[in-house]
């Protein structure tokens, strides 16, 4: 793509940025905080120069920042987590009747994953990438992806499989690229 | 590797995905904002790109205690001084690689090598620092008087606040050196393949000291379109050179902006083996 950094970003806009806040909502589980982080990533993106900007590489640029972000946030957190199970009742028991819980619990166990760990599912099985795609997306290696989607896979094994934690425990199938 | 493949188990977790977020109304990017709010930055950067002041002066009219913290990471050293003892560090389980937002650049450029190794390219003009005062942190470079042709040799980098506030954010261990001929490169370092950062706050006069090393080297166009400089490059002719460093700083209370602060040239000679 050629033009100016305004034209990519304009057309990276109406063109991915329902995906892009997706991507941020399914990290974050809130609407606010998913369009704040995408507003965030694309202004870092396009608030600096970068030459030969293309729009797979903004793209590419927005999700690691919301990535980034997301890890900061988390990193922040982090202490809160580790103690707020001591302050707060536990949840409620989880429903398998209801599809929608089924929905709502797996996307809420996806959050609670580490967030490169998250981030690689969500590209993986929500946006359809491939292993080494993700790698690219992320500036990681594709082997820090088949790893980091086998744990969180491990993770999540309960919540989409009965029989997951067999599944995981025996080590299940491998990731597809 | 263990996990199911897309169209097993995966092809359930997308499902369920997608129903979520279908579920949840997005917000709509507002374009206009975005632009705005790049263009203030793109100019803000411009203006971010620092220059020091004789840092050295500064440190010794602190006249503070060196607190004396030596990280030891991989060659890299820091050591802290404030005038009463104003600075604080994050503890060292802080010490994380570097997030790396930029790190796609110097691929989208044609290089191996990102930003801060890529400002100042073999053959090509040395980046100028600011004007003095636009921004709360300089950055001075201290080199040994004299280098051998061909030899290694280590710089005092030393950042300081000179505001009246104090400033915190994350800074890169290493800082990235370049030595000059004439105001233009002729070596420069290239960088670590997992860079340290650390968080600091400076109170208003104090400074850090980084070290990093550099080569009496000369490298020629091209020589930094790999992951690092040619190990055989020809060694400088004595004379005299200069010598700028280029500091990361992430300002945290800011938006997380990166910024590269850049030194003035300070001199070097380099001497004959």
């Amino acid at each position: 793509m050629g033009g100016s950094w305004s034209a990519v970003a304009e057309t990276l806009v109406v063109e991915r940025g329902a995906a892009l806040s997706r991507y941020a909502y399914l990290l974050t589980g809130n609407v606010d905080d998913a369009a704040d982080l995408v507003q965030d990533a694309l202004v870092r993106t396009f608030g600096q120069p970068r030459m030969g900007l293309t729009l797979p590489r903004a793209e590419a640029y927005v999700r690691r920042a919301i990535l980034n972000a997301v890890i900061d946030r988390s990193r922040r957190n982090g202490t809160w987590r580790r103690v707020r199970h001591l302050a707060l009742a536990p949840e409620s028991v989880e429903s398998s009747a209801a599809a929608s819980d089924e929905r709502l619990d797996l996307a809420a166990r996806v959050r609670r994953l580490a967030p490169r760990q998250a981030a690689c599912i969500v590209l993986r099985y929500y946006d359809d990438l491939t292993v080494d795609a993700i790698a690219a997306v992320l500036g990681i290696s594709s082997g820090a992806v088949k790893r980091y989607l086998s744990d969180g896979l491990k993770a999540l094994s309960s919540a989409i499989d009965p029989a997951g934690d067999r599944a995981a425990r025996t080590g299940g199938s491998h990731v597809g690229t | 590797m263990s996990a199911p493949e897309r169209n097993g188990a995966g092809d359930r977790i997308g499902e369920q995905l997608s129903a979520s977020a279908d579920a949840a109304t997005q917000r709509p990017i507002d374009v206009d904002a975005v632009l705005a709010a790049s263009r203030a930055r793109r100019r803000s950067r411009r203006g971010a790109i620092l220059g020091g002041t004789a840092a050295a002066a500064v440190v010794l009219g602190l006249g503070g205690a060196v607190l004396g913290l030596s990280l030891g990471v991989g060659g890299i050293g820091v050591s802290t001084t404030a005038g009463d003892g104003a600075l604080s560090e994050a503890p060292a389980a802080d010490t994380m690689p570097e997030a790396g937002s930029e790190s796609a650049e110097g691929d989208a450029l044609g290089f191996a090598l990102v930003p801060p190794e890529l400002a100042n390219r073999c053959g090509e003009p040395v980046t100028a620092p600011p004007d003095a005062g636009a921004v709360p942190l300089t950055v001075a470079v201290t080199a040994p008087q004299a280098v051998e042709a061909g030899a290694s040799a280590t710089a005092i980098v030393t950042v300081t606040n000179t505001s009246d506030a104090a400033v915190s954010g994350q800074i890169r261990l290493a800082p990235a050196l370049t030595v000059a001929e004439a105001g233009v490169t002729v070596w420069h370092s290239s960088g670590e393949a997992d860079p340290l950062s650390r968080s600091i706050e400076l109170a208003p006069g104090a400074s850090i000291e980084l070290t990093g090393d550099f080569e009496a080297r000369r490298c020629g166009e091209g020589d930094d379109r790999r992951t690092s400089l040619p190990a055989d490059l020809p060694a400088l002719s004595p004379g005299a050179y200069g010598m700028a460093a280029i500091v990361v700083f992430t300002d945290v209370a800011h938006g997380g902006a990166v910024d590269h602060l850049v030194s003035p040239l300070a001199a070097v000679d380099v001497v004959a083996h």
